[in-house]
C-alpha cells in the first residue's frame, strides 16, 4: 500500500515509513527503527534524522525503490526502506 | 640521493601516498593521471577491488596507492576492508601510508564529506581533492573551495579527472606536503564519545593497535557491530588479547548501536552546516538528462526491453560488423599457409608450420575482430553508468533467486571474462551471496566461447544474420538461465542464508570516453593475441605432434585420414569416443573438448590442426568453416549436423574449461574445495545437458 500525494492525512499516521511513501512526495527522516548494523549502514548513506528524501522510482516487482537523499540517488529494497520512519519536513525534532 | 623539485630525499626513503574516497568518485582516474598507468576506470561503484600501487610520474620516490572506494571506515565488504586495512596499517604486507589524498565527488559533497571527515581524524598529512567540478558547473551550482579548505583545515584542490584540470596543482600540493607534521582535525560537533569509546581508546593505546593520533576515531569505529560480523574476519592481524577484549565489550553492550548512530547523526549535522556554507545550489533545478534517460531505462517494463535490446545489438554487431574483417584475416591466414607450404616444400618442418602453427593459431586469430567488438561494447556499457541500472532492473528477479541486484554486475562482466568478474564479487557484503555469485559467474558466456559459437553457427546454420544471432542469443540466454537456476539451488542448499540487504548507488550517466574504451579494448585484444601466441601456439604444436606421430612408413601408402586415426591423438580420441558418442560427438570433437580444458579457444585450434593434417595433399585447401560443414563419419554420415552443433555449443556454455577461473576461485575462497566443486558441478551439468539435447533431438528426428 502506497500513500498518495492527495491523501492529506498522511502525516497523521505517525508510523509512515519510507517503503510506503508515494513517488515524488517530499518527506524527512524521523528516525531509523533498526537496531544493529543495518540501521547504521542506512544512516551512513545519509538517511539520518532530518534528511529530506523523495521516492523517485519503483522497479518491476515493486522492489527495489529508488530515492533521492542528500542530492544523490540511492536504490534500496522495501525491507530496508521499512526501517526508515518519516515525518513531514515542516515539523521540528 | 635523488634530488627532485627541491625536496631532497634518499632513494630508499620513499613516500607512500594513498588515494581514498567514496566509490565512483574518480580515485582511479586521479591515480592514472598521477602515475601514467592505465587501471580500469568505469562509471559504477566498486570498479577497483584491490590495492594498486604505482610510482608517481616524475617523482620515483613517491609511491601512490589506489584503493577500493568505501562509504565509511566501517567496512561492509571485502573490498572496503582492504581499503580500511591499508589506511590503518593493518594489512599484512604493506606499511601504513605516510600521507593521504581524499578524493571527493563535488557533485555529491555531503555524503562524500562523511568519509572525508572520518579520514581527517586519522591525523595523517592529508590533501583533499574536490573532483568532478565540471559536473557542478554544468548544473550551475557553485562551490567555494577556499571556504571548504578552512572548514576542513587541510589543503583543498579542485580537479576535473575527465580532462586533467587541476592535476598540476595536485602535484604541487604533493610536493609541498609536510611529511613530519601531522595536523589535528577537530570538527565542531558535539562530542559523541562516551565511556565505552574512552575505554576502547585506552585498550587501543595499551595494545598499540594504531598510532596514538588515530586512537580516537578508531575507537569509535571499532564499536560498530559490523566489525564483529562473521563474514568480516578483519582481526586476524590484531593481537588476540585485544580482539578478545573487544569482543567482551561488544557482548557487554548487547550490540547497542545508539552511540554509533548518534555519532553518525552528529557528524551529518555538522556536515550539513559545512555544505551550506560552501555550496550554493542553482536557483532552478532542471531535470538532468540522467532523469530523462532513466524514465525509460529503469522503467518497469521498458527497462527489461532495453536490456534485451542492448544484448541483441551487441550480438548482431559481432556477427555483421566483424564479418568483412574476419573474412580478410581468414584469407590472410590461408595465403600465409599456402605461401609457407610452397616455400618450405615437403617435409616435416613444412607440415609443422602449415598444419600445426598456421592452422592452429591462425584459426584462432581470425576471431580477433569479434573479441574486440565484444570488449568495446562492454567497456562502453560500463563507462556509461548502465551497469548500476541493470542491477536495479534485475534486482526483482535476483531477489527471487536469493541474491541481490549487485550480484548482476559481476555476472554481466562475465560476458567479457569470468576472472575479473569473480574478483568483482568482493563488493558483495555477505559471504554466502558472494560465493554463490562466484560459483555461477563462469556459466555466463565469456569471450573465449565466442569463437566456438561463431565457427559452429556460421558453418552449420543458414546465412541470415538474424538466424545466426538468434541462435547465439539463445546460448547467452541459456548460460544466464543456468546461472540463475544454479544460484537458486545453491542458496536453498549449501549456501543457505537470508535474502541480503541491497543498498546501491545509481551514478549519473556520463558520456563514455571513446578513447579510453578503445584503449581498453586494445589492451584486452592484445591479451587475446598474446594468448594465441603462447598457450594456443604451444597447444597447437603439441596437438600437431600427437596427430602427426607415429608415422606409418612411406611404403605403406595409407591415406591421410587413416594416418590420423592411427596417430597418438587418434588413439586417445577413439578411447574416449564411447563416452562422447551419446552426445553426438566423434573422436575429433572429443579431442577438441579435452584439449579445451587448457583454454576454450584451443577447440578451434584443434579442429584446424586435425582437419589440416587429414586433408589430402592434392585437395584444394578449404577454410575451417567449410571443413566442419563437410566432415563425415567413416560411414559417410555428416559429423556436424545442426543438432550436433547445438549439443556441442550447449556443452561449451555449461562446462568449466578455464584454468584461470579455477585458480582465481581458489585464491578468493582460500580453499581448493570450492574450485573443485565448481569444476565438478559444471562438468556434470554440461554433460547431462548435451546428452539430453542430443538424445531428445534424435528421438524427435531432428538429427
Ligand atoms: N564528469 C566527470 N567524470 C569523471 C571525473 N573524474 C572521473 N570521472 C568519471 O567517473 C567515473 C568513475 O571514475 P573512477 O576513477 O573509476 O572512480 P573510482 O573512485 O576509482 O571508483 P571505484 O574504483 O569504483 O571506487 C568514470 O566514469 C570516470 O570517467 C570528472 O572530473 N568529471
Ligand atoms: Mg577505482
Amino acid at each position: 500500500m502506497t500513500v498518495a500525494a492527495s491523501d492529506r492525512s498522511i502525516w497523521s499516521d505517525r508510523k509512515l515509513t519510507l517503503d510506503r511513501l508515494g513517488i515524488g512526495i517530499p518527506a524527512c527522516v524521523d528516525h531509523i527503527t533498526a537496531c544493529g548494523d543495518r540501521g547504521v549502514h542506512l544512516m551512513e548513506m545519509g538517511l539520518t534524522p532530518g534528511a529530506s528524501v523523495t521516492v523517485t522510482r519503483v522497479a518491476l516487482f515493486g522492489d527495489p525503490i529508488e530515492v533521492v537523499v542528500r542530492g544523490y540517488r540511492l536504490s534500496l529494497r522495501r525491507a530496508e526502506a521499512r526501517l526508515v520512519a518519516l515525518r513531514s519536513c515542516g515539523e521540528g525534532v | 640521493m635523488s634530488t627532485v623539485r627541491g625536496l631532497a630525499v634518499a632513494a630508499t626513503d620513499t613516500k607512500r601516498l594513498a588515494l581514498i574516497g567514496n566509490p565512483n568518485c574518480g580515485k582511479t582516474t586521479i591515480f592514472n593521471h598521477l602515475t601514467g598507468l592505465r587501471h580500469k576506470v568505469a562509471n559504477y561503484a566498486g570498479v577497483t577491488v584491490e590495492r594498486r600501487e604505482g610510482a608517481m610520474s616524475g617523482r620515483p620516490d613517491v609511491r601512490v596507492l589506489d584503493l577500493p572506494g568505501c562509504y565509511s571506515l566501517t567496512p561492509r565488504s571485502i573490498d572496503q576492508r582492504i581499503a580500511r586495512d591499508a589506511l590503518l596499517g593493518w594489512a599484512k604486507d604493506v606499511q601504513r601510508p605516510d600521507a593521504l589524498i581524499v578524493v571527493l565527488d563535488a557533485s555529491n559533497l555531503e555524503r562524500n564529506l562523511f568519509l572525508a571527515t572520518q579520514i581527517l581524524e586519522l591525523n595523517l598529512p592529508t590533501i583533499i581533492v574536490c573532483n568532478m567540478l565540471d559536473v557542478v558547473r554544468s548544473r550551475k551550482h557553485r562551490i567555494d573551495l577556499d571556504a571548504l579548505q578552512s572548514h576542513l583545515g587541510a589543503p583543498v584542490i579542485g580537479t576535473v579527472g575527465a580532462t586533467g584540470e587541476g592535476i598540476d596543482r595536485l602535484r604541487a600540493a604533493i610536493d609541498s606536503l609536510e611529511p613530519h607534521e601531522p595536523r589535528t582535525f577537530t570538527w565542531q560537533g558535539e562530542d559523541a564519545a562516551n565511556q565505552r569509546v574512552a575505554h576502547l581508546r585506552g585498550l587501543i593505546r595499551t595494545h598499540g593497535i594504531v598510532d596514538p593520533g588515530m586512537a580516537n576515531i578508531v575507537a569509535s569505529l571499532l564499536l560498530a557491530p559490523a566489525v564483529l560480523d562473521e563474514s568480516q574476519p578483519g582481526f586476524a592481524n590484531l593481537p588476540p588479547a585485544f580482539s578478545s577484549a573487544l569482543a567482551e565489550l561488544h557482548r557487554a553492550d548487547g550490540h547497542d548501536v545508539s552511540a554509533i548512530s548518534q555519532a553518525v547523526e552528529t557528524r551529518y549535522r555538522w556536515l550539513g552546516q559545512c555544505v551550506e556554507a560552501v555550496f550554493t545550489h542553482a536557483e532552478t533545478t532542471t531535470t538532468t538528462h540522467s532523469d530523462r534517460i532513466d524514465r525509460v531505462v529503469t522503467h518497469k517494463v521498458w527497462g527489461l526491453v532495453c536490456f534485451g535490446a542492448v544484448m541483441l545489438t551487441m550480438l548482431v554487431a559481432i556477427f555483421s560488423w566483424a564479418t568483412p574483417l574476419m573474412d580478410g584475416i581468414d584469407w590472410a591466414v590461408g595465403s600465409l599457409g599456402a605461401a609457407a607450404a610452397s616455400t618450405l616444400g615437403e617435409g616435416i618442418l613444412a607440415d609443422l608450420i602449415v598444419d600445426g602453427v598456421v592452422a592452429g593459431v591462425g584459426n584462432v586469430v581470425v576471431f580477433f575482430p569479434q573479441i574486440c567488438i565484444l570488449f568495446l561494447f562492454i567497456a562502453l556499457l560500463e563507462d556509461s553508468g548502465y551497469m548500476a541500472r541493470v542491477a536495479f532492473v534485475m534486482d526483482g528477479l535476483m531477489s527471487k533467486v536469493g541474491l541481490h541486484g549487485k550480484s548482476f554486475i559481476p555476472l554481466l562482466s562475465s560476458f567479457a571474462c569470468a576472472v575479473p568478474a569473480i574478483m568483482a564479487t568482493r563488493t558483495i557484503e555477505n559471504r554466502r551471496d558472494r560465493f554463490t555469485t562466484m560459483l555461477v559467474a563462469p556459466l555466463m558466456s565469456c569471450s573465449a566461447r565466442l569463437p566456438i559459437y561463431i565457427i559452429l553457427i556460421s558453418a552449420l546454420f543458414g546465412t541470415s544474420v538474424w538466424e545466426k544471432t538468434g541462435i547465439m542469443m539463445s546460448m547467452y540466454a541459456l548460460g544466464t538461465l543456468a546461472a540463475l537456476v544454479v544460484a537458486l539451488i545453491l542458496k536453498r542448499t549449501i549456501l543457505k542464508g537470508p535474502t541480503p540487504t541491497f543498498v546501491l548507488e545509481l551514478p549519473p550517466y556520463r558520456r563514455p570516453r571513446l578513447g579510453a574504451a578503445l584503449r581498453n579494448t586494445w589492451d584486452r585484444g592484445k591479451m587475446f593475441l598474446t594468448e594465441a601466441g603462447s598457450v594456443i601456439l604451444a597447444m597447437s604444436i603439441i596437438l600437431w605432434a600427437l596427430a602427426y606421430f607415429p608415422r606409418a612408413p612411406e611404403s605403406a601408402n595409407v591415406s591421410a585420414g587413416e594416418q590420423l586415426r592411427r596417430s597418438y591423438i587418434g588413439r586417445i580420441g577413439r578411447s574416449i569416443e564411447p563416452v562422447l558418442e551419446p552426445l553426438g560427438f566423434d573422436w575429433k570433437i572429443g579431442v577438441g573438448l579435452v584439449s579445451s580444458f587448457a583454454a576454450r579457444e584451443v577447440f578451434v585450434a584443434t579442429m584446424g590442426v586435425v582437419y589440416g593434417i587429414e586433408e589430402e595433399a592434392d585437395e584444394e585447401s578449404a577454410t575451417l568453416r567449410q571443413e566442419i560443414a563437410t566432415a563425415t563419419w567413416p560411414d559417410g554420415r555428416k559429423v556436424f549436423t545442426p543438432l550436433v552443433g547445438i549439443s556441442l555449443m550447449v556443452f561449451y556454455v555449461l562446462a568449466c574449461q578455464c584454468m584461470s577461473t579455477l585458480a582465481v576461485v581458489k585464491r578468493e575462497t582460500d580453499s581448493w574445495r570450492w574450485p573443485a566443486f565448481m569444476f565438478a558441478y559444471m562438468t556434470a551439468l554440461a554433460y547431462s545437458a548435451s546428452f539430453l539435447v542430443y538424445q531428445c533431438g534424435t528421438a524427435l528426428g531432428l538429427g
